[in-house]
Order: C-alpha cells, then structure tokens, then sequence
C-alpha cells in the first residue's frame, strides 16, 4: 500500500473522480473548499497519479463509448472497438493537467474572486481529454462557471464541443482549423467519445424546454452554432463524417416531438421579435442536421464505380436508421420554428402585476 | 437628542411613452417560376387584398395600426406594430436631514432620487404599453397567418398554370376550392 500525505490523497482523490467518471457529490468538498496542496509530489503520489491517469484514460475511453462496436471510416472493416480500429496511442498528459489538477482541489470554485488557473501550455490530447472529464464533473453545478471563465479550459476545442453551454456566446465562433488537434492520428478521440457527445448534446437539447428568458435560448443556441458550424467544415474537409454521427443520435429522439416543446416555458411577458429571436436560436442543432441532410443526399448520388463508393455505403448504412425521413422531420421542425407566425405562446395574465420600482425598501 | 427631519421633494413629468414589437417569417413559395415571375404573381395577389407597393415590398396597414410587408422577391413577411402613449407621473424623493428645511445639497439629493424614480416609472410605462402592444399583435397573427397561407396557396396555384403552359398545351385546369387541390392536365 503507498502512503500519502492528506493534501497529496485530496489530489487522488479529485483525480480518481474524474478519470473515473464519477459523480461531483462524493468530491463537492474537494471542489468547494479551499485546501492546501503540495508543490512536489512523493514518489509514491506521482507514481498513484500516474497511474489513476494512465488506467482512468482507457476506462474512460471505453465507458464513454470505444468499446461498443461501430463502423467508422478510420477502418472499412465490419463493426469493430475502438482498439481494434487504431493501435494504442501514444498519450502524454503535461504540466496542464497538473496544474488544473491542484488549482482545482485548491481554490473554493463555488466562490468568486478566487486565483485564476494560471498555466500557459498548450494542451495535449490527453489533457484534452482530461479537461473535458473536468467539466463533465462539474456540469450543473456550482462550481461550472468557475471552470468556463478559465483560459485553458475556454482554449480546449473539445470542451467547447461537448459543453457549449458552459462557455456560452461571448468566445466566438470556433474555425474549422481548431477542430485539427482532434482530427489527428485517425480521430480516435472523437470516434472514443461518439455515446458521451450524443449525451452530452441530448440534454442540451432537451435543458432548452426549461428555459424561460429568451436570452438563455438565444446564448445557447449561438454557442452551439458557433461550435457546430466549425465542427461540420472541419470533419467534411478531413474526410471523417461520421464524425458527426453523435448530432444525429441526439437529436433521433426529439425531432418526432412538436417544435413547441423546445421553446415551451418561454416568458409570455417578453416581446414577440425576442421570442422569435428564442426560436431560431432554438433550431441550432436542427439547421445542421439539414447540412448533414445534404451529406447524405450526396452520399446516395455517389455511384459504385465512383471514388469514396464504400465510404458512401457505410455512412448511408450508419445513418439508415434516421434516413430520409428523420432528416425531413427535422426540417420540418426548423422551419416551424422560424417561420411559424402564428406559435402558440400563453398569453400575458392580467392579473400578473408590473414589478413596481417602488416596492423595495 | 438630535431630531431627524423628513425632506421631501415632488417631482412630475409628462411624457410621451413609444413602444413596438413585431416578427418576421417567409412566404413558402415553390420555386416553379424564375424569381421574377413569381414576385409579379406575388405582387398581384397582394395587391388585390390591399396591399400598396412600394418599391419590392407591398405594405398594408390595418385598421388597428398593424403593418404587414411582404418582399415580393424574397417572400419575407415582417408583421408590426407601434404605438404611443402620454403619461403624467410623480414621484417623491424623501431624504433625511438634520435640520427642519434641509440643506441645499439634501434637496438636491431628494430632486435626484425623485427622478431617479420618474425614470423608473417612465420605463414602466414603456414596458406595460410594449406588453399590450404584444397582446393585441398576438390577437391578429392567427388570422393574418391563415390569410398568409391562403396568398402562398394562390400564388403557387397560379404559377403552376404559369409553368404547365410553358411545358405545353393547357387542356384542363380543375380547382377544388373546397379542398384547395389543383389537376391541370396539359400535352406536352
């Protein structure tokens, strides 16, 4: 058994939790509180850390979705895991995820106007990895938007693609070249994570019922545009859509539901163009299913004599079971919510009395 | 013990409160006819349901101040409606002060807090008339967009027959009104 020191067995602690997809209950005081750490690890901590890194990654990797059989066009063979499609990559996590590991266990991120995470290295893919494990421990909680004011984390392409909620509008549309980190080497990061990003994008779509400010929706709804847009340039110039299979698994059980339901706690009290503003931002992820809707007509055109014939036919067959008609419900969904003059909205109670200015003490 | 004194000073304002709201959506018109053809279809039918056209958009002001304009080229629809109102408001700003009449800057203070108040209210007023100005649009989008539907219905109609007498020789045109269908036979 190795023996660590308290402050040293908080950061095993924390880091276990993340790599290990745990839930943020168990660990809320690691993160909340404020705690000492030390600056150099013990023999016996560094090599526990490493340790939790390296098995946490497979772990992680397989439980987010590597182990379950798919067809990708990393590799033209039947259905195969994700060790199966590419050989072991080599993963090195740097001082990134050291430092975010101790500034997470040492500032009370609950708490404004405690120290910023302050490391300038530009992340590997295993802190990629790493980061994007952190927001999904915090995600929902207090403790989020701490994390999304961090540079290093607002700079992870993969955490603004799984959480775009988290870091909202103000970052600005993300180009298609920032997507190249996690197009490298096969894209296996992507292809590991396909079931958690189509997770990750369900919830998004379906928190949108629950908002009532049309600004939320409209923030929400661009973050999402912005990423996404890039997202789809980046994989259709790489030659990996099936990259993007995870927008058409989140999306496969909602588009049978009526276009209202995105949109239906929106406050009667605001004006009809910010509503309307509301719905459109509404049907980010809708507008690229209708690119991906194009893909796919593309991908039926492609004849078995023409290049890219066997590529075509596995996409097809990935995406057969949302096909055409999915695509065109999906549509149809857009346009009623960016069109539809007439949306049933509850009207304003008269009852409901105008917040006076007079009424605070 | 000293004593508090209570200074008030009343402030009121008329003013004259503006407000809009609106949406815009698109016509869904089949593109059947080059663009121009379908803005002359588009614009005709406008203009028999009282629409006036200036420049590519045909306009039509209603009876309770709603404005529909419709870009006879792109089919875009803007729905709006504005409308203002006067209103007298007043306001008392109460500050406390060591002496019966207050000093200079008390009562500059009280004048500023009374404002500050006016343009609460005056923002208020803005607001509540923006909210029955949304009531009353909301009342008319339903039959404006069923009366929307029934122009795109008719356009296309028509540029139906426009380009099945360019495919060939028109032999029958049968129109069910009841069920809004269309069968135009034509020889090619």
């Amino acid at each position: 058994m190795t023996r660590v020191s308290p402050s040293e067995h908080s950061l095993l602690t924390l880091a276990r939790a993340i790599m290990g997809l745990g839930q943020y209950a168990p660990v809320e005081d690691l993160l909340r509180a404020r705690h000492t750490t030390p600056a150099r690890l013990s023999p016996g901590a560094l090599r526990s850390l490493r340790d939790t890194l390296a098995k946490g990654t497979v772990l992680a990797l397989a439980r987010c979705g590597g182990a379950r059989q798919r067809r990708h066009l990393s590799s033209e063979s039947s259905p195969s895991r994700l060790w199966e499609r590419h050989g072991p990559p080599a993963l090195r996590f740097s001082v990134l995820c050291f430092h975010t590991l101790r500034w997470l266990v040492e500032q009370p991120l609950a708490i404004f106007g405690h120290r910023p995470l302050d490391v300038d290295a530009p992340p590997t893919l295993a802190d990629e990895l790493f980061l994007y494990l952190c927001c999904r421990l915090v995600a929902g909680t207090p403790c989020a938007l701490s994390i999304a004011l961090q540079p290093q984390f607002q700079r992870s392409i993969l955490c603004r693609l799984g959480f775009p909620d988290l870091f909202g509008a103000s970052l600005g549309r993300v180009d298609a070249e920032g997507f190249a980190p996690l197009l490298a080497e096969g894209g296996w990061l992507l292809e590991a994570l396909q079931d958690e990003l189509a997770l990750r994008w369900r919830r998004l779509e379906e928190s949108k019922a629950r908002l009532i400010e049309p600004k939320q929706l409209v923030d929400l709804g661009t973050a999402q545009e912005q990423v996404l847009d890039g997202f789809l340039d980046a994989v259709d110039r790489a030659g990996r859509r099936d990259l993007a299979g995870f927008v058409l698994e989140a999306l496969r059980p909602l588009v049978d539901q009526p276009a209202s339901r995105w949109v239906s706690n929106l406050s009667p009290r605001a004006s009809l163009s910010v509503k309307a503003q509301a719905r459109r931002a509404a049907g980010a992820s809708l507008r690229a299913l209708g690119r991906m809707a194009r893909w796919d007509a593309e991908h039926r055109a492609v004849r078995f004599f023409d290049d890219g014939y066997e590529g075509a036919q596995l996409l097809l067959s990935a995406w057969a079971s949302f096909g055409e008609p999915g695509f065109r419900l999906a549509s149809d969904r857009e346009r009623e919510l960016t069109t539809d003059l007439a949306a049933p909205v509850e009207t304003i109670p008269d009852t409901l009395p105008l917040p006076s200015s007079e009424s605070a003490p | 013990m000293s004593r508090a004194y209570r200074i008030s000073v009343s402030e009121s304002l008329n003013r004259i409160v503006q407000a809009e709201d609106g949406v815009c959506s698109k016509l869904e018109l089949l593109p059947l006819l080059s663009r121009e053809e379908t803005a002359g279809l588009l614009a005709s039918e406008l203009a028999n349901r009282g629409f006036t056209q200036e420049g590519d958009v045909a306009v039509r002001v209603e009876a309770d101040g709603v404005r529909v304009a419709v870009d006879v080229t792109t089919g875009e629809v803007s729905v709006t409606l504005s409308d203002e109102a006067s209103v007298e408001l007043r306001a008392t700003g109460e500050v406390l002060s060591h002496t019966p009449d207050g000093s200079e800057a008390t009562k500059k203070l009280a004048r500023e807090k009374a404002r500050a108040k006016l343009e609460d209210q005056t923002q208020d007023a803005t607001e509540s008339l923006r909210e029955d100005i949304t009531r009353r649009l909301e009342g008319r989008l339903r039959d404006l967009k069923s009366e929307l539907d029934s122009i795109a219905n008719k356009v296309t109609g028509e540029a139906l027959k426009v380009r099945a007498s360019q495919l060939g020789t028109v032999e029958e045109i049968h129109e069910d009104a009841a069920t809004g269908s269309l069968t135009i036979k034509v020889r090619v």
